[in-house]
C-alpha cells in the first residue's frame, strides 16, 4: 500500500523533532563548561574568528566529545536495532549479545599484548593502545569474533532467534569473565588502563577518535539502512522470510557482521556502554512503528540524542568530577525498563 | 544463489579498518613553549585572582641561565620559559610531590584522594588548591591557566590537549625500579628544585638508616612481614615494588610464596603465619574492615597478634608519594617491639 501524502507528512514528524532536540541540545552543550564563554565568543570561535582561548575550548574540547556521543549513540542504537530484529526479541542488544564484550575482550588483550612486560610483536607494540586505529581493529576483532562464536554454538540445522540470544546471554557471560581474568593478570598500569577503556566514558574525546569512526558508520548505516526491507521480513519470521526468497541464514550472519563493526567501532571509541542499544530502538519503535525504514534512522537519532543527554548530564551535574556516560544511561535505562514491566 | 554481497561487504569492512589507521591525526609537535591561548589565559587569570602557588618569577633564576629550559619527557621535549609559578598536575601523586618539594600545586585531578591522607592536612587547610576534576575536567586545567603541567603515564590525560594549554611534561614511570624516587627527581630537577630535593632526599635517608638501626636493635630484622590492605570484599596483599624497601633494606623478610599475590584470606594467613603484620584500612571506601579482621576467631590465632606484632597504619606508607615513604620510614624506625 502506498503511504498517502498525509503519513508521509507524519513519518517526518519524529525524526524532525528528534533533530531539532539533538540541535538544541548540541547549542546547549557549547554553552556548558568550566570555561564561560558568550554566545558571541562562541559563535566568532565556529566561524573561525574566535580569540585562541574560545577556538581551543570549542573546537579540541566541547566540539569532539559532542560529536562523538552523538556518532557512538547511533551506532549502538543500530546496532540494538539489528540485534533486536534478528533476534526477534525487543531485549536483545549487543551488550546482552556478548558483541560488546567481545569486543571489550579485544581491546584488553590489545592492551595486554602491548605492555612493556610481554614479548609481543614490535609492530603491535608500537602501534599500541595509543593509536585509536589499533584499538577499533582489535574491538571490531573481539566483537566479529564473539559474533561468529555466537552463530555457530547457536547453529542447530538453522538459527533459532531464541537459541540466538540465550547462546548471547552465555557467550557474553564467559567474556565478561574472560575479561575480568586478564585484567587480573596485568600490571596496575595495564590494569588502569583497560579499566578506563571498559568504564564508558567519552572523556577522553578527541578529533583523531572522531575521524576513526567516521568511516564506519558513513559506510556501514546506509548498507544498514538498504537492508531495511530485510530486516522487514527477518521480523516477520524465518519461514515467511523464506517464503518471500530472502536467503535467511547468509542475511542474518551479514547483520551480525554489521552490528558487530557498529558495536566495535563504538566500544573503540567509548568504552562499554551499555543500554542505548536497548533503549533506543524500544522507544524509537513505539514512536515510528516497526517498519526499519523508518525505525532506524530515527533508532539512530535517539541512540544520539540519548547519548548526548547523557553525557551533558554525566559532565555537568557532579563538575568538576564527572560521572560515566555509560552509569549515566544505567540511571536512566532501567527505571524505562521497570516501567515497561510494570506495564505489561 | 551468489555470494557477491557478503564478499563486498568483507571487502567494505576491511577497508574500513585501512580507513581507520589514516583517519587519525597526526601527533601533536614535540616541542611547546606555550600556547598564545595559555598567554591570554595568564592575562585574565591575573586580573581574576590570586594563585595560592608560591615561587614568583625572578631574574635570578633567568640569570642562572636555569631557565628557559628544555625538559626530555615521555612524549618528546618542552621548554619552560621561565621558573613556573602555577603549576597544575593530573593526578595527586605529581601533586603531592610538589608538596613534598614545598610547593603548592595550584591545581590538580583527584583532589579529594589527597585529603584522604592526614599528612597533606595543613597544606590542604591552609592553601587553596583547585579541584580540576576527577576524571581530569580539561577546561577547568584551561580556568586554572597554568604555566606547567605535570602529568604521569598512567593517568592518560590526551597530551595534545594539554600541551595546547600550557607547555605539559609528562613523566614515566613505567620503568621505575623504586616506588616514589626515580619519577619524585625526575620531577623535581625538570623544575629546577634542587635544593628543596636534597633537603628531601637527606633526610630520607638518613631516617632510613635509623629505621634500619631500631629494626635490628629491636631484632624485627630477618623476620617474616606482610603488608595488607583490608576492605569489604577481600584483602590485599601489597608486594613488590610497593614493598621493595621494607624487604630489601631495612630488613624484614618476604614470604616467598606470597611474593606475588595480591589478596590474601585469613586461611593463607593462617597457613603461612607471618612474624609482623602491617595492616591498613581500604583508603577509597573505610568500612572499618580493619576491626571486623580483628574480631575474627581465626585472626587471633595468628602468631603476629599474639605476640603483639600487629601494626595497624595508613596506605601512604605502601604507595608512590614521597612524603608517604618518608613516613613510612618514621613508622618504620618508632616500631614498638
Amino acid at each position: 500500500m502506498r503511504a498517502n501524502p498525509s503519513m508521509r507528512k507524519k513519518s517526518w514528524i519524529v525524526p524532525g523533532g528528534a533533530i531539532l532536540v539533538i540541535f538544541f541540545l548540541f547549542v546547549l552543550s557549547l554553552n556548558l563548561g568550566a570555561v564561560r564563554l558568550s554566545m558571541q565568543e562562541i559563535g566568532q570561535a565556529l566561524v573561525g574568528n574566535g580569540n585562541p582561548r574560545a577556538h581551543m575550548v570549542i573546537y579540541e574540547l566541547r566540539l569532539p566529545r559532542m560529536i562523538l556521543a552523538l556518532m557512538i549513540g547511533a551506532c549502538l542504537s543500530v546496532a540494538g536495532t539489528i540485534m533486536q530484529a534478528v533476534t526477534r526479541n525487543d531485549i536483545a542488544d549487543a551488550g546482552i549479545l556478548g558483541i560488546t564484550s567481545g569486543a571489550g575482550f579485544g581491546i584488553v588483550m590489545l592492551i595486554s599484548l602491548t605492555s612493556e612486560d610481554t614479548q609481543a610483536l614490535d609492530t603491535i607494540r608500537q602501534w599500541g593502545t595509543d593509536s585509536v586505529a589499533a584499538s577499533t581493529a582489535a574491538a571490531f576483532a573481539g566483537g566479529a569474533i564473539a559474533s561468529l562464536l555466537i552463530y555457530a554454538l547457536a547453529w542447530k540445522r538453522g538459527i533459532a532467534p531464541s537459541r540466538l540470544l540465550l547462546v548471547g546471554v552465555a557467550v557474553n557471560a564467559v567474556l565478561g569473565a574472560a575479561i575480568v581474568v586478564v585484567q587480573l593478570l596485568m600490571d596496575k598500569g595495564d590494569f588502569t588502563r583497560a579499566a578506563i577503556w571498559l568504564s564508558g566514558s567519552i572523556w577522553s574525546a578527541n578529533w583523531s577518535t572522531v575521524l576513526t569512526l567516521l568511516p564506519w558508520i558513513v559506510l556501514l548505516l546506509p548498507v544498514v539502512y538498504f537492508k531495511a526491507r530485510i530486516l522487514n521480513l527477518l521480523t516477520l519470521g524465518d519461514e515467511l522470510a523464506l517464503s518471500a526468497g530472502l536467503p535467511v541464514e547468509r542475511e542474518r550472519r551479514q547483520l551480525l557482521l554489521i552490528a558487530a563493526g557498529l558495536t566495535g567501532a563504538a566500544v573503540a571509541a567509548g568504552g562499554g556502554i551499555a543500554f542505548v542499544g536497548l533503549l533506543a530502538p524500544h522507544i524509537s519503535r513505539k514512536l515510528v512503528g516497526s517498519r526499519h525504514q523508518l525505525l532506524l534512522p530515527v533508532s539512530a537519532l535517539i541512540g544520539a540524542l540519548l547519548l548526548q543527554l547523557s553525557d551533558i548530564a554525566g559532565k555537568h551535574l557532579l563538575a568538576p568530577s564527572e560521572i560515566p556516560v555509560g552509569l549515566v544511561v544505567a540511571i536512566i535505562g532501567a527505571p524505562y525498563f521497570i516501567f515497561l514491566l510494570l506495564r505489561k | 544463489m551468489s555470494n557477491r554481497p557478503f564478499i563486498i561487504l568483507t571487502a567494505l569492512l576491511a577497508f574500513l579498518l585501512l580507513l581507520s589507521a589514516c583517519g587519525e591525526k597526526g601527533s601533536a609537535p614535540n616541542t611547546a613553549s606555550g600556547s598564545s591561548a595559555s598567554a591570554e589565559q595568564s592575562e585574565s587569570a591575573a586580573a581574576s585572582g590570586t594563585p595560592s602557588a608560591s615561587a614568583p618569577t625572578t631574574d635570578s633564576d633567568q640569570q642562572a641561565g636555569l631557565f628557559p629550559k628544555t625538559v626530555a619527557h615521555l612524549k618528546g621535549e618542552t621548554t619552560i620559559e621561565a621558573k613556573p609559578a602555577r603549576i597544575v598536575t593530573t593526578n595527586f601523586v605529581a601533586a603531592e610531590h610538589l608538596i613534598a618539594l614545598g610547593i603548592i600545586p595550584y591545581g590538580t585531578a583527584s583532589l579529594n584522594q589527597l585529603g584522604i591522607f592526614k599528612l597533606y592536612d595543613e597544606e590542604l587547610n591552609n592553601n587553596r588548591i583547585a579541584d580540576l576534576g576527577t576524571p581530569l575536567d580539561y577546561e577547568a586545567v584551561v580556568n586554572a591557566a597554568p604555566d606547567l603541567i605535570i602529568s604521569f603515564d598512567w593517568d592518560q590525560a590526551d597530551y595534545d590537549k594539554l600541551s595546547a594549554i600550557a607547555p605539559t611534561l609528562v613523566l614515566d614511570t613505567t620503568k621505575s625500579t623504586n616506588i616514589f624516587e626515580e619519577t619524585f627527581v625526575k620531577l623535581a630537577e625538570a623544575i629546577n628544585e634542587q635544593a628543596a630535593l636534597d633537603a628531601f632526599l637527606v633526610k630520607y635517608r638518613e631516617t632510613k638508616e635509623e629505621a634500619i638501626a631500631a629494626l635490628k636493635t629491636n631484632e624485627f630484622q630477618g623476620k617474616t612481614a606482610i603488608f595488607m590492605m583490608a576492605s569489604e570484599k577481600t584483602n590485599y596483599l601489597f608486594t613488590g615494588i610497593n614493598t621493595k624497601v621494607f624487604y630489601d633494606e631495612l630488613g624484614f623478610k618476604q614470604i616467598p610464596e606470597l611474593s606475588e599475590a595480591q589478596a590474601i584470606d585469613l586461611e593463607t594467613l593462617r597457613k603461612y603465619d607471618p612474624d609482623v603484620i602491617f595492616v591498613a584500612e581500604d583508603y577509597t571506601n573505610p568500612t572499618g574492615a580493619v576491626e571486623k579482621l580483628q574480631n575474627s576467631a581465626v585472626w587471633k590465632t595468628l602468631t603476629a597478634v599474639r605476640n603483639n606484632h600487629v601494626y595497624e597504619t595508613d596506605t601512604s606508607i605502601l604507595g608512590p608519594m614521597a612524603r608517604g615513604q618518608q613516613y613510612a620510614l618514621e613508622f618504620m624506625r618508632d616500631l614498638e617491639p
